[in-house]
């Protein structure tokens, strides 16, 4: 499975997003405000799921604030930090 | 004097007197000490109570619910009791940035509890509220070994003012709620490393609220502080504090989640559950020490409108 497709689900199941479906999100969309939709609440949910499923830290704020900005993006920040701990 | 963020849109008392009232408080005080600022508080208020009378009527959103069967008479009266500890408050609050640290006596009976919890390192969600002097709590802070947090935006008069004046500021890690994603990260970041998070518990700076049925009326609190700890599973401490007498101020602590997993339960059921014994914690206190709530604006419909109906409407995430 893709790495964005495996994010796409577990941020679904993580978040309870309800009525929204992997296939619904593209790689490119925001995750936050327009795009998804996910707000400040959530992003507690996205730090602790990182944490949780790939060991990954998101203390440097310029890399979460790239990071967050889309699927695609937090797969790349997921491959670029995996493992580093 | 200088609570100014501690007003909302609403009258601000202590926002009276300006720049050079609030030199000559300062002077009075580093010369002569608190006493003779009490002096000159008790001699300037009845022109704020019958001359500034926006000053007075902004203490009748809190009267109204807290002595909800007082007649106009009676009323006034206990504005004019609570206006002159507010000052008093504010007086302490300046000496406590410009006075010697051993001048002031701060009861704190839970200390050392406390500190041995922060030390588990399980992360610990620290609730504040504009009640008593929480300036007072957080100086407290000086001992803990844990970094200390504050989501609070230290731009603002009321933070800026005290911090600078105690030299504190470089003790704690400011975290501005106007930030990236409102300072979850950090926050979150900081409780999984087991560090302490200060957060105020009657501010929502635009995040999501919940109400809560508070002194008779609906109130929205915000839920960051609560949510905070459903996600990582941090403990949940307030601290209020009591003036109790000339720079003599006690300090209570409540814990509200205690070595409790609260990470499986549906969100909203634990933001609930939290907030509830915040709230019921509050009221308590505010039963026993009436005069020190300082919040001078409508807290019942404030957080519910503007942005906040916004974020309502889109709930909490089960």
């Amino acid at each position: 499975m893709r790495l964005e497709d495996e994010l796409k689900s577990l941020i679904i199941t993580e978040l309870k997003l309800v009525d929204v479906k992997p296939e619904d999100l593209k790689d490119n969309d925001p995750l936050f405000g327009e795009g998804l939709g996910l707000d400040s609440l959530d992003a507690v949910e996205l730090v602790v799921l990182l944490q949780k499923h790939y060991r990954i830290e998101t203390k440097n704020l310029e890399q979460s604030r790239e990071a967050f900005s889309s699927v695609k993006s937090l797969a790349d920040y997921v491959r670029g930090n995996k493992g580093k701990k | 004097m200088g609570m100014r963020d501690s007003f909302g849109k609403g009258h601000n008392p202590s926002a009276y007197g300006g720049k050079i009232g609030y030199g000559i408080f300062h002077l009075l005080i580093r010369l002569t000490g608190p006493v003779p600022a009490y002096l000159l508080l008790a001699f300037i208020l009845p022109y704020y109570l019958l001359i500034r009378s926006s000053a007075r009527k902004s203490t009748y959103y809190y009267l109204r619910h807290r002595f909800p069967d007082q007649g106009r008479i009676r009323r006034f009266l206990t504005s004019t009791c609570y206006m002159y500890q507010f000052g008093k408050v504010l007086i302490d609050q300046a000496a406590m940035g410009i006075l010697d640290k051993n001048r002031f006596w701060v009861e704190f009976p839970g200390q050392e509890n406390l500190y041995s919890m922060a030390q588990k390192k399980r992360g610990m969600v620290l609730l504040t509220t504009h009640a008593g002097n929480w300036q007072t709590a957080m100086s407290t802070m000086d001992n803990l070994e844990t970094k200390v947090n504050l989501l609070f935006n230290i731009s603002n008069h009321e933070g800026r003012h005290f911090f600078d004046l105690s030299g504190q500021r470089d003790r704690f890690h400011f975290i501005p709620p106007s930030g990236f994603l409102g300072g979850m990260v950090e926050a979150t970041n900081a409780l999984n490393a087991g560090e302490v998070v200060a957060i105020m518990g009657d501010r929502a700076w635009g995040a999501k609220t919940m109400e809560m049925e508070f002194l008779g009326g609906n109130a929205a609190f915000p839920i960051t502080p609560y949510y905070l700890v459903a996600v990582t599973g941090a403990d949940l401490i307030v601290l209020l504090t009591v003036r109790t007498g000339k720079l003599s101020f006690a300090i209570g602590v409540k814990y509200i989640s205690n070595d409790q997993d609260w990470t499986q339960m549906p969100r909203e059921e634990v933001v609930k559950t939290l907030l509830r014994r915040y709230v019921v914690y509050l009221e308590e206190y505010l039963e026993k020490n009436p005069y020190m709530w300082f919040n001078f604006f409508d807290f019942w419909s404030t957080n519910k409108k503007e942005d906040n109906i916004k974020n309502m409407e889109k709930g909490v995430k089960n």
